[in-house]
């Protein structure tokens, strides 16, 4: 940890997005999608960060996004790694047969498809955007890179002895992966979640942006920026907001995904014997 | 004449690997038994195919050809559902406890390993805890420290518990694959005194593998010496040590580095 | 004054300590090298010797505080400045490290490995340092060194691998060769060569060396003075004669009991340290 300023600044920027979560569950200073006629007002006492086109409190507004932003990447981080991770193993065990190689071939075919084209797929066979196919669309997106991280690390334990121990020991292959695999390539999967949960946000952001996210009852990050295109020229303040808080998230994210690397890389703990 | 039954039979033993862009013969044509009771070395250098035979007697790799017998019954082409009283009778100790022992696990979880498996189907199943502690008095460790991790105790202890594990399921045989190779010469004599004891107290059969001839000297009465996929010697101990008849033996020999005190 | 001239390094009173931990992990190491000379430093793992070749080359990690000194050439070592030593190292001083595989880059083709040793201190063009190259790999005993500097470090065996780490270590005849556990990872006979050529690339070169080895009989083959260290300590030092006719410290005798396997009977129990710690008691009771 004390080398290591990126981790500790990474974790502050997400703690900062988790607790305003919190707070939104619990009070606002306004009703964040109550509409008033106090349209684009500057900030003020009032109105910390202004408001937007429709008079709604910007401030209120933001801390409710952190909301569907932590939901959204929870989702998606979560499909993406409960799937990911299973395959990437999966793959790895099976690495000499042809069942390795269909999962991998199959998550290149998935890596080489756009979030975004996945997401317009998801919102037209179910008629419209929803938060819902936003998630879906980025878990699924974030599949491959699960499986790929999982099924690196999960061959460099496939090579240890304990796993020829394991066999001779008469563990099945299932509990090899369970008993040894999982508990040890955790760590590096750990740094994945970190890092995608980055990309979802900003995916999200995108999506919402492009109107195939959440609908416009909720207020997201990518949706208020959306919403305040016609006035991107006299009013900076209403995209101001929600893109500095969506560069938080993600510089929080990554900053923690690359401290935690640097944490479980042995590499970079070896010279300190 | 029961006991005149060899433990292990080796018969015309050949293992081709074909990843590569030539097909390479690790094994070839190698023919050999093991009386029960008997501590067997096999000598040879790396690429020798030491470690590919000592993998397909443990049943951990398929031979391309040939036959394994094991206690009356071919080990070749069976199903690993089918291998559980190969797995209860024959254990692995390996070279480098640092990649033999899963850093995460703890000592008792590790030991216990073999006694959390399918193969006690249809046979009683020690009792994992109790066991574990007398396997740790017996290899010299103190069974209070088995709820530690493996990075905690030096590389001699490692080894102990390496050990520990293999003897868990009371296997008839242990196979050491260059079991004292990755180990400080300092400590190597511990763990070659604890390997002569367990063997001793035990009545195993011991394999013993090392590219040191020395070191097989010591522990094992008969010796293999392995060249190329194949055995280019074999005797007691001290007759292949004494009188080796092939000049790659004399050269093994002869590498062994002596302490030279003038 | 021929002592001086003749003196290439000299630690005195050296302790290293990592922040964080309560104990020296070296603690006040004495111990000279004069030119040409073959030192040996022995002891287990953890007893501070890597620790010691690292302090040497200046590569521990900024986390360690070092005290004492370590002259070169008459020059105080501790404190210079990195650029400095990066000068120094590779040289002046070189290192043999244990495993060939993770010394090597895995990218780059061994050949030109060696030639940027020989490029960054003598700043020799690259076509120049081709046939140097090929002599330096012919010369550590490499018997097609056209085709082992075409290769890639995973084509080849171990025992190659270390031979062009030997080479790279020579090509600059440095003055004094540190080598750390060189031969652990090798097959017996493949050792055994690469000792032989080491110590006749040493003669070439004329340097002096520090091995560094947990094997008292590979130490013992290759120098002419021990040092023996455990705990961080060195516990006692003088010419090979000296350290293993007559050892004085109780751990030396052990390591020296535990070193030849042939003295002992086939099946006999083997000596441990155990056995010398012991007999030391009982001799001060």
């Amino acid at each position: 940890m004390r080398r290591n300023p990126g981790l500790v600044v990474g974790a502050a920027m997400v703690a900062l997005v988790v607790v305003i979560a919190v707070i939104s569950a619990f009070w606002t200073p306004y009703n964040p999608t109550e509409v008033s006629p106090n349209r684009l007002l500057p900030p003020s006492a009032n109105h910390l960060m202004g408001t937007d086109g429709f008079g709604q409190d910007i401030f209120s507004r933001v801390l409710v996004g952190a909301r569907s932003c932590l939901l959204v990447g929870v989702v998606a981080v979560g499909i993406g790694a409960l799937l990911g991770v299973p395959l990437g193993i999966t793959a790895a065990v099976k690495r000499h047969s042809w069942f390795g190689t269909l999962i991998m071939r199959a998550t290149d075919i998935v890596y080489a498809f756009p979030a975004l084209l996945l997401a317009i797929i998801l919102a037209a066979a179910r008629g419209s955007g929803s938060t819902l196919t936003a998630m879906t669309a980025i878990g699924i997106a974030s599949v491959p890179a699960f499986a790929r991280v999982s099924r690196g690390a999960a061959l460099q334990v496939l090579s240890q002895d304990y796993i020829v121990a394991a066999r001779s020991a008469g563990i099945t292959s299932g509990g090899i992966a369970v008993r040894h695999v999982l508990p040890n390539i955790a760590p590096v999967v750990l740094v994945q979640v970190s890092v995608s949960f980055g990309l979802a946000i900003l995916a999200e952001a995108s999506l919402s942006y492009l109107g195939l996210g959440t609908p416009p009852t909720t207020p997201t990050w990518g949706r208020m920026i959306y919403e305040s295109q016609p006035y991107l020229y006299s009013d900076l303040n209403l995209a101001l907001w929600p893109g500095l808080f969506i560069a938080i998230a993600v510089l929080g994210f990554n900053l923690l995904g690359d401290g935690l690397r640097e944490l479980v890389d042995p590499t970079l703990q070896d010279l300190d014997r | 004449m029961a006991s005149a039954e060899p433990i292990y039979r080796v018969q015309d033993l050949v293992r081709v690997f074909s990843h590569g862009p030539q097909p390479v013969i690790a094994v070839d044509h190698v023919s050999f038994e093991i009386p029960a009771g008997q501590r067997l070395g096999i000598v040879g250098e790396s690429g020798s195919g030491k470690s590919t035979l000592i993998r397909m007697m443990a049943g951990l790799r398929r031979p391309s050809s040939g036959d394994i017998v094991f206690a009356g019954q071919s080990i070749v082409g069976r199903r690993e559902s089918e291998l559980s009283w190969l797995r209860r009778g024959v254990q692995l100790v390996f070279q480098d406890p640092r990649s033999s022992l899963d850093p995460r696990m703890k000592v008792a979880d590790i030991i216990a390993e073999p006694l959390r498996s399918r193969i006690w189907q249809g046979t009683k199943r020690p009792d994992p805890f109790s066991r574990v502690n007398e396997l740790m008095a017996q290899v010299g460790l103190d069974p209070g420290d088995r709820n530690r991790y493996p990075h905690q105790f030096s590389g001699g202890q490692r080894q102990r518990i390496a050990i520990a594990r293999a003897l868990a399921p009371n296997p008839r045989v242990l196979i050491a694959d260059e079991a004292v190779s990755a180990l400080d010469v300092s400590v190597r004599a511990q763990v070659l005194n604890l390997f002569a004891d367990l063997v001793a107290d035990h009545g195993l059969t011991l394999v013993f593998v090392s590219h040191d001839l020395s070191v097989v000297r010591h522990v094992c009465d008969a010796v293999l010496v392995m060249q190329a996929g194949h055995i280019v010697e074999a005797g007691p101990v001290d007759q292949v040590y004494s009188d080796p008849r092939e000049p790659y033996t004399r050269q093994l020999l002869a590498s062994v580095p002596r302490l030279r005190r003038d | 004054m021929i002592m001086m001239s003749d003196e290439l390094l000299r630690i005195e009173e050296l302790s290293v300590r990592f922040a964080g931990s309560s104990r020296n992990a070296l603690e006040k190491i004495s111990l000279q090298i004069g030119r040409g000379e073959r030192v040996g430093l022995i002891g287990e793992s953890g007893s501070g010797k890597s620790l010691t070749a690292l302090t040497i080359m200046g590569l521990l990690a900024d986390n360690a505080k070092c005290r004492g000194s370590i002259r070169w050439q008459g020059r105080e070592l501790l404190g210079l400045r990195d650029a400095e030593y990066s000068r120094l190292r590779g040289e002046e001083i070189s290192m043999v490290f244990q495993e060939p595989m993770t010394a090597l880059d895995p990218t780059m083709r061994t050949g030109r490995q060696v030639a940027e040793v020989l490029r960054l201190h003598e700043r020799a063009p690259v076509g120049k340092a081709r046939p140097r190259v090929l002599e330096m790999l012919a010369d550590v005993g490499i018997t097609d060194p056209q085709r082992v500097a075409d290769s890639f470090p995973h084509q080849l065996s171990g025992g190659q691998r270390q031979r062009v780490l030997i080479a790279m270590a020579l090509i600059n005849t440095p003055d004094l060769l540190i080598c750390d556990e060189p031969t652990t990872a090798l097959d017996v006979t493949v050792q055994a060569r690469v000792l032989e050529l080491l110590r006749s690339g040493l003669d070439r070169a004329g340097s002096a060396l520090l091995f560094i080895s947990h094997d008292l009989a590979v130490v013992s083959q290759m120098v002419d003075r021990i040092a023996v260290i455990y705990q961080g300590r060195i516990v006692e030092a003088g010419t090979r004669s000296q350290v293993l006719e007559n050892p004085h410290h109780p751990y030396t005798a052990g390591l020296i009991a535990t070193a030849d396997l042939a003295n002992v009977a086939p099946g006999a129990r083997l000596p441990v340290l155990d056995d010398f710690w012991k007999r030391a008691a009982d001799g001060q009771r």
